[in-house]
């Protein structure tokens, strides 16, 4: 009885070192973020709404916004439809190719964001691999431009972000019972008809899971946005550095993250809470 | 209906067709990586019968079972379905039901949902669908839990669901790994009765895995003995029990003594063999042995009895423990020779005859003969006269 009685007290030691840090190094800096947005003037000095007030009757931040919100969305529809045949093959693969699937995955993830940011630069300028392969192919006449604009953007993103959309895809589809998958085959559903109403279904813990990393990371990948998307595509964290560093204008600069963090947690929420309720169907 | 591979019963079919569809396996081997899972198996599964597959764990019966489903495809062999080779046919045209040996429900399907998947997969018409849902869930008694899901479900209301899921389908060929594995006794009992009286009315030729040689016994009317892959006998439950056709068929279906002995004498197919620990009896065995080769003599402990003074085809023993087991006695005697052996006997009201530490002897009893095998199969020599 006493073990009993002592070890959530020993638990919650355990996790103080990492309460802390997450204090510190999270909470913190996140209250100070939020204070300094409601100041009316750059100095901060006088308190007062008119950051907030100011950003959404503008138009243009509400663009912004937009636009931001609305290159998550095209990023995740993109890894989704790249991710899913590979997750698929994953499933039908054996354990040595399961091995070979999940190294690929993972490569990437061992070189920085900024690293493969630069390498995309080089695949996608006028002279760059994806323009020769176009060209060579003879798809187009002359080279695109794709450096500086969305769709090189997204094609630069889908890269970036498939790992964080494979990963737990590729993870619920090793728990998938292949009994399962054979029990449909033998009450004679063909491979679609399982695909649909089974293992579709039953991978959706693991894809809002990837939903929600390729969203969030995509909505704030900062250096890739301004270094592929260049300074004509304003999304919210490019926004964000140019009123805090270019103009100094801090509490506008803090009340624009606090929307952006608003945002996304939103729409994080309610994948969750979609994903919550697909996931009680998989732990059977 | 599709009837270009693999025609499913039709709904009015699969109750009145009397001609249940034999499964022919020939040459089936199949290998995992490099370990072979099943050996050179051919069997002959007659329609509408109900054949039982024995054997340990892992001897590569649920990897048969797959097979025939189509879920795997073996290195080499061929299995035939209704005398029609299927072994191009893909898995959803094999019209093979299968209840897992994990139940495999679809864990986020109601148990309703669940079993119309079948009927509905084939196109079924939806009202038919309700009646075969209805109809399938009140006969594995489970009803009242339609709208559940499976993980609200303990482990043998599971196991029924996925019978009733398979019965809904409606298949040709019914193959059923363990499927009563989770259940209590009295459970157990009515669904085996259930599962036998179906297969009965509708024909339906099913193969039955289990771990319980009692139930391959009772249910079934041929058993397969499987060991490491391979089939060690095929025969009626009586045939097995009573001629075993290997040692290992011998000890793996019922308890049986090994007594190790000489043999003395051949004359026609009886054959006299002199036991280690005294005694000369006369068995059959199931292959020619020459006279003098060293064998063991199988015998059942029901074929064994204590009685008091010698005599021809008894053996001298003293008596080390007596168990009551409900309707019978187990007395465990140590031989001349110092081996232990088993004697079962029906528990009289009288009271035992015999104490520990009496001496005794066993009368063996071999009307229907006791099988002997040749010596040397069997390494330990500690386990050799009690499997
Ligand atoms: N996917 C697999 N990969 C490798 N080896 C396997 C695989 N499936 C089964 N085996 C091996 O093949 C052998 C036969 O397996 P199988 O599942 O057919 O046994 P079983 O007779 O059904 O056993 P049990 O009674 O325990 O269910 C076992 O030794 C098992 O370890
Ligand atoms: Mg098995």
């Amino acid at each position: 009885m006493a073990a009993r009685v002592t070890m959530p007290e020993g638990r919650f030691m355990l996790a103080f070192p990492m309460l802390l840090f997450f204090g510190a190094f999270f909470v913190a800096p996140l209250l100070l973020l939020v204070a300094v947005s409601f100041f009316d003037d750059p100095d901060i000095t006088v308190p007062g709404l008119s950051q907030y007030t100011g950003f959404l009757s503008d138009a243009f931040n509400w663009r912004v916004l937009g636009q931001t919100l609305l290159l998550g969305v095209k990023v995740v529809a993109c890894t989704t439809l790249l991710a899913y045949p590979i997750a698929l093959l994953f499933l039908a693969a054996g354990p040595r190719l399961r091995r070979v699937l999940l190294m690929l995955i993972l490569v990437p993830l061992l070189t920085s964001v900024v690293v493969r940011t630069f390498a995309w630069i080089v695949l996608l300028s006028r002279e760059g691999v994806v323009n020769s392969l176009l060209l060579s192919l003879g798809i187009v006449g002359a080279p695109v431009q794709l450096l500086h604009t969305e769709l090189g953007l997204i094609i630069a993103l889908m890269q970036i972000e498939l790992p964080l959309m494979l990963l737990p895809l590729v993870s619920v589809m090793a728990r998938l019972d292949p009994n399962v998958v054979a029990a449909s085959q033998a009450l004679g559903a063909g491979s679609w008809r399982t695909l649909v109403r089974v293992i579709l279904p039953l991978s959706l813990p693991g894809y809002a899971a990837g939903v929600l990393l390729v969203f969030a990371s995509s909505t704030a990948a900062f250096v890739s946005q301004s270094v592929i998307g260049g300074g004509r595509l304003i999304y919210m964290p490019l926004f964000v550095y140019q009123q805090a560093t270019t103009l100094y204008n801090w509490p506008f600069a803090a009340a624009i993250s606090v929307i952006l963090v608003l945002a996304i947690s939103l729409v994080a929420f309610g994948i969750n809470h979609l994903g919550r309720s697909a996931r009680g169907n998989i732990h059977g | 209906m599709n009837v270009l591979h693999a025609p499913r019963p039709a709904l009015e079919g699969a109750a009145l067709s009397g001609t249940g569809h034999a499964v022919t396996l020939t040459g089936i081997t199949h290998r995992y990586g490099g370990f072979v899972a099943v050996r050179d198996v051919s069997l002959e599964v007659a329609g509408g019968s109900l054949v039982a597959f024995l054997g340990p764990s892992g001897c590569g019966k649920s990897t048969l079972l797959r097979a025939i489903a189509g879920f795997i495809r073996p290195q080499a062999g061929s299995i035939a379905i209704g005398g029609e080779v299927v072994d191009d046919v893909r898995p959803n045209r094999r019209g093979v039901g299968i209840v897992f040996q994990n139940y495999a429900l679809f864990p986020h399907l109601s148990v309703a949902e669940n079993v119309a998947y079948g009927p509905q997969a084939q196109g079924v018409p939806r009202a038919q669908v309700r009646a075969l849902v209805e109809e399938n869930l009140r006969l594995v008694q489970m009803a009242d839990y339609a709208k559940r899901l499976p993980r609200e479900l303990s482990g043998g209301q599971q196991q029924r669901v996925a019978l009733a899921r398979v019965l809904a389908a409606r298949p040709r060929i019914l193959l059923l790994d363990e499927p009563f594995g989770a259940l209590d006794k009295n459970l157990r009992f009515d669904m085996q009765i259930e599962i036998k009286r179906l297969q009965r009315e509708l024909n339906l030729t099913t193969i039955l895995v289990t771990h319980d040689q009692e139930e391959a016994m009772s249910m079934a009317e041929r058993i397969v003995v499987l060991n490491q892959g391979r089939i060690e006998q095929v025969g009626a439950p009586s045939d097995v029990y009573d001629r075993p056709a290997t040692l290992f068929a011998g000890t793996f279906i019922g308890s049986t003594n090994l007594l190790p002995a000489r043999i003395a004498a051949i004359s026609g197919a009886t054959t006299r063999v002199r036991l280690a620990a005294g005694g000369e009896v006369d068995a059959v065995a199931p292959a020619p042995l020459g006279i003098g080769g060293r064998v063991l003599l199988s015998v059942r402990p029901e074929r064994m009895r204590l009685v008091d003074g010698p005599g021809r085809g008894r053996v001298a023993a003293r008596l080390d423990v007596s168990m009551p087991l409900g309707a019978t006695v187990v007395h465990e005697v140590i031989l001349a020779d110092g081996l232990r052996a088993k004697v079962s006997e029906p528990r009289t009201h009288d009271g035992p005859a015999h104490r520990p530490g009496d001496p005794v002897h066993v009368e063996l009893r071999l009307e229907s003969g006791a099988a002997i095998f040749p010596d040397g199969l069997v390494e330990d020599p500690e386990q050799e006269n009690q499997a």
